[in-house]
């Protein structure tokens, strides 16, 4: 009796703490989204918008959490030198592109739907965002890193950092941290 | 037999070929399956790290070389026919007009939704989608409008196709392919846009006054209407890739996994 009571307690306390960090991760990313939008609604073009939404990209999305896990394993053969270089590249190859999906003057509208937590310190929040005219499902997947951090983003299914996976890892069997680099390199000079 | 359409053939000869269940452990490559799974723990290093959480989209494309090649005389197409297409219609044709458009080609597409909720045993969303369409097609002006979307109930309905339907049944992928034209597509996929297809009014009306082309033109995934959706959809998958085509197959296998998932 002691004990079913001890796992119901147990299991309430595990719920209110979900709850609460699911709340959490929400409110942190509403903040990031209206942030972006506030300079989205302001920026003349995507070149001044790649500039201007870089500072808040920074405070919300963890782009070295993404470019380890868009390599992979191989990520432990890069030396702490090739990791920067890579996060750096990375982080200026994912900010350019997505500043390119805003049209200056068309505000995105976004519905925020129930989140889930596939582990402790994980949230995943799927929105449905409206813009210009169309729907589309786009989920975020948030981690606790002191602060709650967007790792991921799914459109449509698509994840950001799978996607990437599946073409870094050619890359890491072929010429490892040399390879990915370089390969970086070339998309980010690409215009 | 003789009178059975063909796409009912294919999907059999699909269905029966890809009947084998795939071991764990096996490559896609090796079963003529593709799927999106939970990655496993990278076991060569006898540790566990953040990245194995990721996705692992495995893809049975067993034709890669020429699939490339479709896939390079395709991004010709886009970039020296489709999008100067795209860019004289959104010169022509206003926002308010090309979303118009958009909204009477979806809504007459009713069909394909119904019959693929009906079949998909969700006669919830089939009475939900029925309930859109006949919203839409009074108060919407024939679909012109998308009232709908301001009664939550009819908002949010999850999007199905044929081929999404043959996933949920558990008909596998089979070989991943490249379509001169239409791009990527699965051999179930392919099946499932036959099915498409047939479901779709604007291409009986096609095949009644107009023939194959106009049939081609208006019925194919999203019609010449939705080039500027398509070329956008193409450049975001392709245009900060390090390998564009990888990028456009992983992403066309994501999308699709999403789909038969919701």
């Amino acid at each position: 009796m002691k004990l079913a009571l001890l796992t119901l307690v147990l299991a309430s306390a595990l719920a209110v703490v979900t709850r609460a960090s699911n709340e959490d991760a929400e409110t942190a990313l509403r903040a990031a989204v209206d942030q972006v939008l506030t300079v989205a609604q302001k920026a003349k073009s995507g070149s001044s918008m790649a500039d201007q939404i870089t500072p808040v990209l920074l405070r919300h999305v963890c782009f070295e959490s993404m470019t380890r896990r868009a390599v992979g394993p191989g990520w432990r053969q890069f030396t702490p030198e090739q990791k920067a270089e890579a996060t750096k590249l990375f982080t200026k190859l994912i900010i350019r592109s997505y500043s390119e999906k805003f049209t200056p003057g068309e505000q995105p509208d976004t519905k925020y739907l129930k989140s889930s937590s596939p582990g402790a310190g994980k949230v995943e929040i799927p929105t449905i965002t409206v813009y210009k005219g169309s729907r589309y499902n786009v989920t975020y997947r948030m981690e606790d890193r002191g602060k709650w951090m967007v790792t991921d983003i799914l459109a449509e299914g698509v994840s950001l950092v799978a996607n990437y996976r599946a073409q870094f890892d050619a890359l890491v069997k072929k010429g490892g941290a040399v390879a990915v680099i370089a390969s970086l390199k070339q998309s980010v000079e690409r215009t | 037999m003789k009178n059975m359409p063909l796409f009912v053939v294919a999907l059999l000869a699909l269905a029966v070929s890809g009947c084998a269940v795939r071991r764990a452990a096996e490559p896609a490559e090796s079963t003529g399956k593709s799927a999106v799974v939970a990655r496993q723990a990278d076991s060569s290093a006898g540790e566990t790290d953040d990245w194995d959480d990721v996705a692992d989209v495995q893809v049975h494309d067993p034709i890669e070389p020429v699939n490339r090649g479709v896939f390079w005389f395709n991004h010709q197409l886009y970039t020296f026919i489709a999008k100067p297409f795209s860019t004289a219609y959104e010169a022509v044709f206003p926002e308010l007009v090309r979303r118009s458009i958009r909204n009477a080609y979806e809504n007459i597409r009713f069909p394909v939704r119904f019959v693929n909720h009906t079949l998909q045993g969700r006669l919830d969303q089939t009475a939900k989608e029925t309930g859109r369409f006949l919203v839409n097609t009074t108060a919407g002006v024939g679909g012109v409008m998308k009232p709908a979307d301001k009664i939550p109930a009819l908002a949010d309905i999850p999007k199905v196709d044929t081929g999404q339907t043959f996933g949920k049944w558990g008909v596998p992928h089979g070989p991943y392919l490249v379509f001169p034209v239409l791009g990527p597509t699965s051999s179930r996929d392919l099946v499932g846009t036959a099915g498409d297809t047939v479901l779709n009014p604007v291409a009986w009306l096609g095949l009644l006054f107009g023939g194959a082309a106009w049939t081609t033109a208006v019925s194919a995934p999203s019609g010449a209407h939705g080039v500027p959706d398509q070329m956008d959809r193409y450049d975001m998958a392709t245009k900060d890739a390090l390998d564009p085509y990888i990028s456009a197959r992983t992403g066309y296998m994501q999308n699709r996994e999403a789909a038969v998932g919701r």
